[in-house]
């Protein structure tokens, strides 16, 4: 039910939604399958909304579906600092994880989380697995 | 930083996992059924060949 994310307030431009207002959706992550090659690079797209500031020591990480600390991933990349960064303004990145640092075919699920230099959780993608054989 | 705000963010990851896992089950779960229907008709074509 959208309407119980929904933050009301009386005051002009304050009524916003909480995936606005929520610091786990300032990293939007783009086009992500259901499912990727097993050992194969794997191509992370993901945009930085204004509401976050981007830092050297941001990084992109694949967890485990379940996770409890940011020390959990599997593997992770720094994320790219954009050049010529403006604050306020959205940028789309991208990263590659190479071959032998992405999961076997194990039957679990996982997700790319965007990890800020302090540790906090900024964006958290849809899952996938890692399957050889891929329906439809 | 404390400690809460990883958990909290720890547990939107999994409601947001949980979510879409959630939504592929009914997709899966519809495609089966169309596809047992499907074999259904087949075996049935096959094994009993309408009279010519």
């Amino acid at each position: 039910m959208m309407s119980s994310f929904q933050v009301v307030d009386s005051s002009p431009g304050c009524s916003v939604s909480i995936m606005e207002t929520s610091n786990f959706a300032h990293v939007i992550f783009q086009n992500v399958g259901k499912s990727f090659l097993p050992q194969a690079p794997l191509e992370c797209r993901y945009t930085l909304t204004p509401y976050i500031t981007p830092h050297p020591k941001d990084w992109v990480g694949i967890f485990k579906v379940g996770w409890s600390t940011a020390r959990d991933y599997y593997t992770f990349l720094w994320s790219p600092m954009p050049e010529n960064y403006e604050p306020g303004s959205t940028v789309h990145r991208t990263v590659v994880f190479q071959g032998y640092y992405v999961p076997k075919s194990d039957g679990e699920f996982y997700q790319f989380c965007y990890v800020t230099h302090a540790g906090d959780i900024r964006g958290a993608s849809t899952p996938f697995q890692f399957r050889s054989a891929t329906p439809t | 930083v404390c400690a809460g705000d990883e958990s909290v963010a720890s547990h939107f990851a999994l409601v947001t996992a949980y979510e879409d896992i959630k939504k592929r089950l009914r997709d899966t779960e519809r495609e089966n059924t169309v596809l047992k229907k499907r074999v259904k008709q087949l075996e049935e074509k096959l094994f009993r060949p309408e009279a010519p």
